[in-house]
């Protein structure tokens, strides 16, 4: 954990505190948004829901995207505070999900959870 | 001295020190190497300068298995032999291919890559490719290779040097004053008695027939010729090794890969000229991910380009969004061309056909079979790629392998490399050939060429047989002292 995630880690609660109910929402649209180009973030993310339909569910993804409660709060602060940062971490994220073999088979392509977990939330944004 | 075996009067016999069988690359750089030593040396060559249909034909034979080409086609029998032919791709086996790799059945080779290092640097001057140097930061300027992060890929590459031996050393061969070749001149058979041979049966397409009585022989024909003139012959062949393990490298395109941005700079992996050669990168995975992922060795060039369809054409702005931020996204995908190592397989084989050839020699069958093991390494190959990639930001890798351990594309192939068949090992019981090359229970017969390799590893393998050549050599002067 670097300095910076650290005294994010110490300072979530208070924050997640502030933002209450909005940070979840805040999350959310940070998260479908995420893509400027929402057009190809929505074909690729329908595409995974085809094959994944069980994750149809903003909640249940936005879950999965953040890898459980703690970091979902973290991330939560962050779309209401720093969402710079917010997008750094899902970058970050994403080049983890590479390394521990977090992927997924889309008509081959090997890609990784997270970005098709945001284009999914693209796609049910629309 | 070049003479036309066609011309040597019937039932003759010819005295010789060394008599090398085959002029292709093994044969011409073992000859290079004993020309103006104190002993004769007599090159036998089946064809020509030039090609001949009738000489080719001697090739011919059938394939089972998988398909394959046909094998009149994969090889010139001519002076300069499949250099001919050849596309000229350099580099040595990496060091971890001589190893003995308890996830590669019938692998290791007697000894390491160390032993053939200065034969490869030998090498390197005969086939006139540059410096000994194949790791990608040698040859980074001015397009480096793809920065990986971590342990699991590498870039190197090949030098390419397309020349034709046959043109390029027939003067030298030609002048050695200790050094008689014979055109149009096929060995048929091999007699031995008392653990030697004693008397090569050489025959011509015009009739004629004379003896060759060699101190040493090589057999330096190739990888599918040499198995079959020693099942022809009924030489090593005590343990049913002969022929067995044919091994190739199986070539398939077997991934797309997508650019995470049109300004990704992949000009390493294209071929350059770096002053006499040309030099091509490859990716390979490193030999601490083979042993941790238990993989053969690979690798893979960048094939052309292709255009996106739509959805492909979604995913390359997500992956652009994604990893290159401040890009543009690629406009294509770029496919893979793999280069794998098949692991040894005795089912996997050169026989004896009962159809004869116009020289009354049994022709060939081949049965090219893969293995589990090669799809499995293949797929999981591919997997590791396309983590790494995606890892370092570099794009995404779209697997064009199917999960079924058996199934491959329908479209791959070979690379014309025949490896194996008369493979190499210090026990009698586990190979044809010693570590000199000589044949296990014969004290005077040698095999040159890629015939003896145990493993094949991912590298094209012209070098290393030239370098096993000239360390032949070596064996062969000092024992001739």
């Amino acid at each position: 954990v670097t300095r910076r995630g650290f005294l994010f880690l110490l300072a979530a609660p208070l924050l997640a505190g502030a933002a209450g109910c909005g940070g979840g929402r805040a999350l959310r649209a940070a998260l479908a948004g995420f893509f400027a180009d929402r057009s190809s973030a929505r074909v690729v993310g329908a595409e995974y829901l085809r094959l994944f339909p069980d994750e149809d569910d903003d909640t249940r993804l936005v879950r999965r995207l953040a890898g459980g409660k703690r970091r979902e709060l973290e991330w939560e602060s962050l779309a209401v505070a720093d969402v710079a940062a917010l997008r750094e971490r899902v970058r970050e994220r994403h080049h983890d999900d590479f390394a521990a073999g977090r992927t997924v088979d889309l008509r081959g392509w090997v890609l990784s959870e997270t970005e098709v977990r945001l284009c999914a939330l693209a796609a049910r944004s629309a | 001295v070049f003479q036309d075996a066609r011309s040597v009067p019937r039932d003759s016999a010819i005295e010789t020190d060394v008599c090398v069988v085959g002029a292709g690359a093994a044969g011409i750089a073992l000859v290079r190497e004993l020309s103006g030593r104190p002993f004769r040396v007599l090159l036998l060559e089946s064809g020509g300068l030039e090609e001949d249909p009738a000489t080719q034909d001697l090739y011919r034979g059938t394939v089972f298995g998988r398909n394959y080409f046909q094998l009149d086609v994969c090889r010139k029998r001519r002076f300069g032999g499949s250099t001919w032919c050849w596309q000229g791709l350099c580099r040595p086996l990496d060091p971890i291919d001589f190893e003995a790799r308890d996830w590669v059945p019938h692998s290791g080779w007697p000894f390491g890559a160390e032993t053939l290092r200065p034969y490869y640097e030998r090498a390197q001057e005969v086939l006139l490719l540059e410096r000994f140097a194949y790791a990608g930061a040698d040859w980074a300027d001015p397009d480096p290779p793809l920065p990986f992060v971590g342990d699991t890929m590498r870039s190197g590459v090949f030098q390419v040097a397309a020349n034709r031996l046959g043109e390029l050393y027939r003067e030298d061969v030609e002048k050695a004053p200790n050094v008689d070749t014979f055109l149009f001149a096929n060995v048929v058979g091999i007699e031995a008695a008392a653990g030697r041979v004693q008397r090569l049966r050489v025959a011509t397409l015009a009739g004629n027939s004379f003896s060759v009585l060699p101190r040493c022989v090589v057999l330096a024909t190739g990888g599918i010729e040499n198995a079959r003139l020693l099942l022809v012959s009924g030489l090593g062949n005590q343990n049913d090794l002969v022929g067995r393990y044919f091994m190739e490298h199986p070539h398939v395109v077997a991934g797309a890969f997508l650019p995470s941005s049109a300004e990704l700079s992949l000009g390493f992996y294209r071929a350059r000229r770096r002053g006499r050669v040309e030099v091509a990168g490859y990716l390979a995975t490193t030999d601490a991910v083979q042993r941790r992922e238990r993989l053969l060795s690979s690798c893979s060039f960048l094939a052309p380009q292709a255009p996106l369809p739509d959805f492909e054409v979604a995913l390359a702005s997500v992956v652009q969004e994604m990893d290159r931020p401040q890009a543009q996204p690629a406009g294509h995908a770029v496919f893979f061309m793999n280069e794998l190592e098949q692991a040894p397989n005795p089912a996997s084989r050169v026989r004896l056909s009962e159809d004869k050839d116009a020289l009354g020699v049994p022709r060939v069958q081949l049965e090219w079979r893969l293995s589990a093991v090669d799809k499995i390494s293949a797929r999981r190959t591919h997997e590791v790629l396309a983590r790494a990639l995606g890892r370092a930001g570099l794009g995404r890798l779209q697997i064009m392998l199917s999960e079924d351990d058996h199934v491959w594309p329908p479209e791959l192939g070979g690379g014309r490399h025949h490896m194996g068949t008369t493979r190499m090992n210090a026990d009698p019981r586990l190979g044809v050939v010693d570590p000199d090359g000589r044949v296990h229970g014969l004290d005077n017969l040698y095999v040159a060429g890629s015939s003896v390799f145990p493993t094949g590893g991912a590298a094209n393998p012209t070098l290393t047989l030239v370098a096993l050549a000239l360390r032949l050599a070596d064996h062969l002067v000092e024992r001739l002292r």
